[in-house]
Order: C-alpha cells, then sequence, then structure tokens
C-alpha cells in the first residue's frame, strides 16, 4: 500500500454513539473504571472508523495495537499513528513517520502560573513575562500541546520529561536538553481546540499536506 | 508529658490545615466546588487529565514540599493516598 507523503490530522467531536471495537478492545474495557472504559471504547471505536475510510480497510480488521496509557501502534507497514482526546474530541494523527499529538479545549481553564513556574525554563518563562492573565494562559496551553505531543512521540514521561521539553523558534521547534532530540512542531487553533504536532527534523520527505477535518 | 501533647496537637492542626489548602487548591484546579473533595474522593471518579495531574503534582510540592512523579500518582487510588506519599 502506498500513502501520499502527508501527515494527516481528525478531530473527531465525541458523539454518544460507540461504534465498533474488536472482542480484545471490549475485554480490556471490561477491566476499567467506568469512566475510563466510555473513554477508551469511545476513543478506539472512533479510531478504527476514520482509519478504516482513509486505509479501506474495515475497522474490525485494522491491525491495530492501542492499549490504554500506552503508544498506539499500527501494524503492517501502514504507518504511524498517535493519539490525544479531551472532553469533547478525539485527535489522531496520522503518518509513514513517528509523530505526536496533543489537543486540548481552547478554553480550558487552569492555573498557568503554576505551571510555567514549576516545568518551563527561564527562556519560556521571559517569553511570557509581562503577558496578562489571558494571553498568559493561552500561552502556556500553547506550550502545553507542543511539549505533550513531544513526549508522545518520545514515548517518554510528562513528569520526567517535562521540563526537558523546550520550545523555541516562535513554537516551530521541540528540544529535549537531556536526548539532543529536536523535533519540528506545529501549533493549530481548530474550532474550539487547541492542537500540538511534532514530528522527526530529519524526515527527508517533503510533508505535502496537513489536513484537519472534523467528522459530524 | 503535657509538652509532648501540645506539641502533638499543634502538629496535627498544622497538618490539617495543609491538607485544607491542598484540597482547596485542587478542587480549583479540576474545576469542582472544595465541598465536593475529601480525603476519600476516588481520582478516577475525578476530571483527570495529564495537565491536571501535572497541576496536582505542583500543588503537592507547594503545600507539602515534596514531589512526586507521574508513576507515584498512577498508582493512586484515592486523594488520601496522594496524601500519603508526602508523609
Amino acid at each position: 500500500m502506498s500513502f501520499e507523503k502527508e501527515i494527516r490530522l481528525w478531530i473527531v467531536p465525541f458523539k454518544k454513539d460507540f461504534l465498533p471495537i474488536t472482542n480484545e478492545e471490549l475485554q480490556i474495557a471490561k477491566e476499567l473504571s467506568p469512566q475510563r472504559s466510555s473513554q477508551y471504547s469511545l476513543t478506539r471505536g472512533y479510531l478504527r472508523y476514520v482509519l478504516s475510510i482513509y486505509l479501506n480497510i474495515p475497522a474490525l480488521e485494522i491491525p491495530l495495537n492501542a492499549p490504554p496509557g500506552k503508544p498506539p501502534i499500527l501494524k503492517n507497514g501502514l504507518g504511524e499513528i498517535s493519539l490525544s482526546h479531551c472532553k469533547d474530541a478525539l485527535l489522531i494523527g496520522w503518518s509513514q513517520n513517528k509523530l505526536g499529538v496533543d489537543i486540548e479545549r481552547k478554553d480550558r481553564n487552569f492555573n498557568a502560573r503554576r505551571i510555567a513556574n514549576k516545568f518551563f525554563s527561564p527562556e519560556e518563562k521571559f517569553f511570557l513575562k509581562d503577558m496578562d492573565d489571558e494571553k498568559y494562559r493561552f500561552n502556556v496551553l500553547k506550550y502545553w500541546v507542543i511539549k505533550e505531543s513531544a513526549i508522545k512521540y518520545q514515548r517518554g514521561n510528562i513528569s520526567n520529561d517535562l521540563f526537558h521539553w523546550q520550545v523555541k523558534d516562535n513554537f516551530r521547534l521541540a528540544s529535549h536538553n537531556l536526548l539532543k532530540l529536536n523535533l519540528k512542531a506545529y501549533f493549530y487553533e481548530f474550532e474550539l481546540w487547541s492542537i500540538g504536532l511534532t514530528y522527526g527534523e530529519s524526515i527527508k520527505e517533503k510533508i505535502k499536506k496537513i489536513i484537519a477535518k472534523s467528522y459530524n | 508529658m503535657l509538652g509532648n501533647r501540645i506539641y502533638k496537637n499543634l502538629k496535627m492542626n498544622y497538618s490539617n490545615k495543609k491538607i485544607q489548602e491542598f484540597l482547596t487548591k485542587l478542587a480549583e484546579e479540576i474545576g469542582i466546588v472544595v465541598n465536593d473533595i475529601s480525603e476519600d474522593s476516588k481520582i478516577s471518579d475525578l476530571d483527570f487529565d495529564s495537565l491536571a495531574i501535572i497541576s496536582t503534582i505542583a500543588i503537592v510540592d507547594e503545600c507539602f514540599d515534596k514531589v512526586i512523579t507521574m508513576d507515584q500518582f498512577s498508582n493512586c487510588q484515592t486523594i488520601k493516598d496522594i496524601i500519603n506519599l508526602t508523609k
């Protein structure tokens, strides 16, 4: 199967309907708490649905290994995927190469100064320094979705790696200062959501398209 | 003897104050009324995503001067379990 050289992003607003998942996934869902079970079933169902359309494979036959809390894997050379969700939407990233994605609601309320003071670099804090509360919150969220997406790319751990990922070059680069790893970074605002995307700096193929679609 | 008792009471009051401070900040962070959260609250019943977890780690550090990790947090079932990590 050959694919276009692109990174594809799907934003799927959550609806109440659960889409089909495999028996194995149903079994996994049964062992989770009610809230996590619902979230797991919903996200895996939508993931299979979206990939089935793009890959032209029946949803339940997609060779997907995506246990809860672990990076999802697509087998048989069908590409790389990354997942993220917030309370009302799922973000699916697909590429032929490794990538990381993160989504948050644009209006997400949180103590931005607390996060920045504890986890951000001196340079990042300097960038935020004179901003009013709303601009500060918005930019910390921008940093956050890029850093989270970088941690997903790295298959790292938030509490260990958050401090080591720095976002530079006007939010176009993410660097891990211990691993000496640099990633290209993109930030998008799409309807109600803020989206972070990171992928390898050394990818030689040109990125032709970055598509964001919502399925209603 | 009396001195020891007074000391223990003072220590308990200080500890309870810190716990209350933690619960207040945590409730604010996850967007619920402080009366809706207690040490016995189950984490699975609360709205914890990764941003909320990281915020909680920062709040623990603010209130108890202790650093906990994501792995430690993921082993907690209740708010009390988080507080016990600080002892």
